[in-house]
């Protein structure tokens, strides 16, 4: 499985999204990421070096961070509607979880609950600008990465289909969360498998990985602080909960010709393109008529690359093709079964293993909404006929998402 | 997603993501429409007075987006706006639907987004005179949108002298922060989901 870099940069911060690419991506309009790492770096060019903060962690704490952005931004805009100014809001939920809240008329205080990062406190200060430029790079990232949870990762819960069974905690096991500090080699520019308008995200990536990643993060800070970071024993049973904020779910709607502007053009530069000297036969040919159009690219959005490093290790690779007969009756079940509740604002996020003979043996509900409305789902959880019996080749764990407005996902897994 | 009969389903905004985004799952009583309508003529008033937007401007919105048959008459109520400047009421005799706060959507965010450099300049300076404890409006951009905003608020919100010159000068500040967000990728999503957030409060 291909290894991902994905790079956004509005002005004054850096989000780069590094995983393996699934095979499954080619059925969807994103980047369907395992694995999945980041480093979200507050490096506005006006701030000296030492006031730059650095974030990282996995999809769970990317997922929170996102959650917790949407969430303040939500209540911002609604009260900024409001002729009384000082609407008293709960900014804070639960203690790891990260948040924000207003700092005076125009400064926003991030406090980073359980992320890793490399301050002094547990917080930093944005301006409304620097704000919008992280809404800005997690909407990026949201639209074009779609990041599955880790097998063996820190997980909430899990709702056995056989009722009575509490939550189990699994032992933690140890995640693989530190960056390789070694460059990564034979960068190719990913191919333009991608729908065209969004190409104004494709930058290429300097080739120089190792130099680029050690100005901007200190290696033995980091290491050490991400040995001594307690994270919480994970459970993993599976999942690491993906809620979804209130906003519908973007990975329904391909990005349209209409909606092409995009908030992260600016004229100031922060990572010039630079060219990627090709290292494999195979890169070459991608890179060469790419880096051509991309170094005529001005715009200082993301970048993505992929290597060709063959992955020996990859034991999460899919044994069997996903069997999209399989994926389609599911998903035909759901789209007539599935009446969103009224009040439902999020999406819901599934995974089914389902039996030899078609039924479904469990359900895990990802995430706090879709433990709620479990019941809601029509999910036939009681050993009913749904679907044709599987076969060999077929896969025993689907994921299922059901947005609010009607729509039904599924991804084999 | 159902749209209603008279939209013309060629038309390609109708069928555009965006439009989509707004998801009309929550329907809306007659209260909810008029107070989404008051938030909208906020948001746009705001607007008008930091770029300067004439009602020109925004029927050139309407057409980009292949709007113009949504909108219609509102099109026309905004064209005599265009020839009247003193017109109170601000198209308020037809009331409001959902399709029409969805296009309004659609084009305070088009409009914000072209003019996104200008409103991210203008949030600068709002967030360095407050650093530095100074009056915003002392710099010509933020003066002249203050005035703008003042003067537009007196002349098109009812009750407008009920309210300090304080509170108003605020509620232009916050509104043109917003701008900023609406101007990105998703603000059409963000403004859908904030008006209909006051509208249910």
């Amino acid at each position: 499985m291909l290894t991902t870099i994905h790079r956004f940069t509005p002005p004054t911060c850096t989000l780069e999204i590094k995983g393996k690419k699934s095979p499954i991506s080619q059925w969807t309009d994103q980047d369907v990421l395992k694995k999945m790492q980041f480093k979200l770096s507050f490096d506005d060019p006006r701030l000296p070096s030492s006031q730059q903060v650095l974030l990282k962690g996995d999809r769970y704490d990317l997922e929170s961070l996102k959650i917790s952005v949407d969430r303040y931004m939500q209540s911002f805009l609604h009260n900024s509607l409001a002729l009384n100014i000082n609407i008293k809001n709960n900014y804070h939920t639960a203690s790891n979880e990260p948040y924000l809240q207003p700092k005076g008329l125009t400064n926003h205080e991030l406090f980073f609950g359980a992320i890793s990062h490399d301050n002094q406190e547990n917080k930093t200060t944005l301006t409304t600008v620097q704000l919008f430029d992280l809404v800005t790079a997690l909407e990026a990232y949201g639209t074009h990465i779609s990041a599955l949870p880790q097998l063996q990762a820190k997980s909430k819960k899990v709702v056995p289909l056989w009722g009575g069974i509490a939550a189990v905690a699994i032992a933690a096991i140890g995640t693989t969360v530190l960056l390789k500090s070694s460059p990564v080699p034979n960068i190719a520019v990913s191919p333009e498998s991608k729908p065209a308008d969004t190409s104004q995200f494709d930058n290429v990536v300097p080739p120089d990985a190792a130099p680029q990643s050690s100005k901007r993060t200190p290696k033995p800070t980091i290491n050490e602080s991400l040995s001594s970071t307690n994270k919480l024993p994970p459970p993993p049973a599976v999942d690491a909960p993906k809620p979804k904020p209130d906003i519908p779910d973007p990975a329904d709607y391909p990005l349209s010709q209409v909606a092409r502007q995009s908030g992260l053009q600016q004229s100031r530069e922060k990572s010039p393109v630079a060219k990627i000297p090709a290292s494999t036969p195979q890169s070459e040919t991608k890179t060469k008529p790419e880096q051509e159009e991309l170094a005529a690219d001005n715009s200082s959005i993301s970048s993505s690359s992929e290597t060709d490093i063959a992955d020996s290790n990859n034991n999460l690779a899919l044994k069997d093709a996903p069997s999209t007969n399989q994926l389609k009756e599911i998903k035909a079940y759901f789209q007539e079964q599935w009446q969103p509740p009224a009040d439902l604002k999020q999406s819901l996020e599934y995974r089914l293993y389902i039996n030899d003979d078609g039924s479904i043996k469990r359900v895990v509900s990802i995430g706090k909404a879709s433990e709620l409305y479990l019941s809601k789902t029509n999910i036939p959880v009681k050993g009913e006929a749904f679907i044709s019996p599987r076969n060999e080749s077929q896969q025993s764990t689907i994921r299922l998402l059901l947005n609010p407005d009607g729509g039904v996902k599924t991804f084999a897994e | 997603m159902p749209t209603p009969s008279n939209i013309n389903s060629n038309n390609p905004t109708i069928n555009s993501s965006r439009w989509q985004d707004l998801s009309q799952s929550k329907l809306t009583n007659d209260s909810q429409l008029k107070n989404i309508k008051s938030h909208l003529d906020l948001v746009l008033l705001a607007l008008e007075a930091i770029a300067d937007i004439s009602s020109e401007a925004i029927i050139e919105a309407a057409k980009d987006l292949n709007l113009e048959s949504v909108l219609g008459d509102r099109i026309t109520l905004w064209r005599l706006r265009a020839s009247n400047p003193q017109r109170k009421s601000s198209g308020g005799r037809k009331k409001l639907d959902v399709e029409e706060a969805r296009s309004l959507v659609l084009i305070i965010c088009h409009l914000a987004n072209k003019h996104q450099e200008l409103l991210r300049r203008a949030v600068s300076l709002l967030e360095q005179a407050t650093e530095q404890n100074n009056a915003p409006h002392q710099t010509s951009l933020l003066g002249n949108y203050l005035d703008n905003f003042i003067n537009y608020y007196q002349e098109r919100i009812a009750n407008s002298s009920d309210i300090s010159a304080d509170d108003i000068s605020n509620l232009a500040w916050k509104l043109l922060i917003s701008l900023l967000f609406y101007s990105g990728q998703n603000g059409h999503r963000l403004l859908w989901i904030a008006i209909f957030d006051a509208a249910e409060k």
